[in-house]
């Protein structure tokens, strides 16, 4: 009772109540005639990595837009630390964000941005410059310190806007998309800064439609779809529960026989099997992956194994039968 | 971690928390960051610059010959502020018309309001860098043309360049809230809109007094009658320029802006001015904070 007064949780081992880093309850938020979130529960506990997963379009940047204050719920709430998101200055305190890809000044420096939030943040004296060099190090620009911020590239750029959140020392990180329209380069440097911020008393929301990403960086993960949200799990939960599903692509030196494609059809686990091309099948496990199984039928029929392959991931498996196969595009 | 417990924040090093600085303090960061990038700003520099040669534009000869042309005066300080009120509508209007439109615009807005600073404290903060400047630049052109003025012309009234100054001052305020207010509610900012407005208004109004025959400012005989809508902000520079030559006998330039000195105390006119100039803030001010990114 009194832990759901406080948007709260009970430690299941200690009995002690904790505020839960995020907690999203019915929240709504419209425009207009259309709904872009649409009565969302979701929260993110204390230490807990979550990747909020979907297509463009489906809500992501609305939901975390709504938690960070930039914009009001129609209906339900949002807590941050314990706190309603509506008493944004409160909320805010000991959060890091960085949404929808924010400018710098481009005439201010990379000390002069850090050194402007910091002060926000009530950092002073000292211990502001300490902040701004560890920061700077942190996203490996500090030999940049003293450059103009308009001058850098969208990669640079992008290590100042996480600087900048990383300011406070936060205990919760909100960063929405904070790879896209990266390069390679800069989008391998970010999701190393990202991986490095790991830490057991800080909690991350990240959304992105990045599979890699999420299985990459986050314990948990949301998808969303049309403001909805359609399935919420720990990630190597779902990649296990989801493991039955998984499709091969198998090439083999010598002509497939159909006498190997009705023992395979006939294999225990195989609930879907074709052959692609004169050397090549796809298996489909419906119980337990058991390649190793395959790799010896092939053997026996003396087809020579030359490749075997996971089609896709098993999160992206799950994301595409829970979004639909219109997003398949938004998958990178 | 509660408040209480945080340590000092000059003290904090990493892994350590940060106590939320007073809303005063965060709306003296803002204002600093505001000063610091008009600092980093041309056509700031290019208004502060301006500024101190709106005495030397005036002296310079073009000013003196028209005025000479349409009344016999005594030449004084008001002729080095002669373009007062032309200036006193656009450096507000191009300091202040453009800050926010642009904060959204070049997107420092969605990296500034995820911070734990009320957008009310960074609405002001703004604001107060633009009046700042605004009235700074003033304040140099006043300083400039005393002291030319003083070695030109002899000795200026200090009470009637203060009460000028306090005029022009506040127009200015007036004028700033109204650009800065405005710029909330337009894309590119409200500087073309407020500049346009503030300089036909006053025409319009003229050429209708002038119509009418209500408007002589041939010999600045007094004869004109007082319209009521002089009193508002545009019309602060006109006013200043008569305020300043206050204590000058003769026939001096301050008869030519008779017409737009009504009878009423100077208290007024400010009232008028303070109250147009917080209406806009207020506008500007509840936009900002219902505004959805």
């Amino acid at each position: 009772m009194l832990a759901q007064l406080f948007n709260a949780d009970i430690c299941r081992k200690c009995g002690d109540i904790f505020t839960n880093a995020i907690d999203v309850s019915g929240l709504t938020k419209s425009f207009g005639g259309f709904t872009a979130v649409n009565n969302v529960n979701m929260t993110v506990r204390k230490g807990e990595y979550m990747g909020l997963l979907g297509p463009n379009g489906a809500g992501k940047s609305t939901m975390l837009k709504v938690i960070t204050g930039m914009l009001s719920p129609t209906s339900g709430s949002a807590f941050v630390n314990g706190v309603d998101c509506k008493d944004h200055r409160k909320a805010m305190e000991t959060v890091g964000c960085v949404i929808e890809t924010p400018e710098c000044y481009p005439n201010f420096t990379p000390t002069e941005i850090l050194s402007y939030v910091g002060k926000l943040r009530g950092i002073t004296g000292p211990g502001l410059n300490a902040r701004i060099r560890e920061v700077l190090d942190e996203v490996r620009m500090w030999e940049w310190r003293d450059r103009p911020i308009g001058k850098f590239s969208k990669g640079m750029k992008q290590r100042i806007t996480l600087a900048q959140a990383l300011m406070p020392d936060p205990d919760i990180l909100i960063f929405d998309e904070p790879t896209s329209g990266l390069d390679p380069r800069g989008l391998v440097e970010v999701r190393e800064i990202l991986k490095g911020l790991k830490r057991s008393d800080r909690s991350l929301l990240v959304s992105t439609h990045m599979l890699n990403e999420v299985s990459e960086v986050c314990d948990s993960v949301t998808i969303i779809r049309r403001g909805q949200v359609v399935l919420s799990d720990n990630v190597k939960d779902l990649l296990k529960r989801k493991a039955g599903n998984v499709t091969i692509d198998v090439t083999v030196r010598n002509s497939i026989t159909q006498g190997f494609m009705d023992d395979l059809k006939n294999f225990v686990g195989i609930s879907d099997a074709q052959r692609t091309d004169e050397h090549s099948f796809a298996a489909t496990f419906s119980g337990n992956d058991d390649r190793e199984g395959i790799v010896e039928l092939v053997k026996q029929h003396r087809l020579g194994l030359f490749s075997l392959n996971q089609k896709g991931s098993d999160l992206e498996t799950s994301y595409l039968s829970l979004t639909g196969e219109e997003d398949k595009d938004d998958i990178r | 971690m509660t408040s209480d417990e945080m340590t000092s924040n000059e003290a904090a090093g990493p892994g350590r928390k940060y106590k939320l600085p007073s809303e005063i303090s965060q709306l003296i960061s803002v204002f600093g960051a505001q000063m610091r990038l008009y600092s980093k700003s041309k056509v700031a520099i290019a208004f502060i610059i301006l500024a101190l040669v709106i005495p030397v534009l005036a002296y310079s000869g073009a000013a003196e010959t028209i005025i000479k042309g349409m009344i016999k005066a005594i030449p004084s300080t008001s002729y080095l502020l002669i373009l007062l009120p032309l200036f006193t509508i656009a450096i507000p209007a191009m300091m202040a018309g453009r800050i926010l439109s642009s904060e959204f615009a070049n997107r420092t807005a969605y990296l500034l309001f995820t911070l734990p600073v009320s957008r009310t404290t960074y609405y002001l903060g703004k604001f107060l860098a633009a009046l700042t400047l605004s009235i700074g630049v003033f304040a140099m052109a006043y300083a400039f043309a005393v002291i030319c003025g003083s070695g030109m012309y002899g000795p200026s009234y200090p009470n009637d360049v203060l009460s000028s100054f306090v005029m022009c001052a506040v127009g200015v305020f007036a004028l700033t809230a109204m650009a800065y207010g405005l710029s909330t509610y337009f894309k590119k900012g409200s500087t073309g809109l407020v500049i346009s407005m503030m300089i036909f208004l006053p025409m319009i109004i003229l050429a209708l007094r002038g119509m009418t025959g209500d408007l002589d400012l041939s010999e600045g005989t007094g004869s004109s009658v007082f319209d009521p809508l002089m009193m508002l902000p545009p019309f602060t520079g006109y006013q200043s320029l008569y305020l300043i030559d206050n204590g000058i006998g003769g026939t001096s330039l301050r008869s030519l802006f008779k017409a737009f000195i009504g009878p009423y105390p100077l208290f007024a006119y400010l009232l008028v001015s303070i109250i147009w100039g917080t209406v806009f803030l207020i506008l500007g001010m509840l936009n900002v904070k219902r505004k959805e990114l």
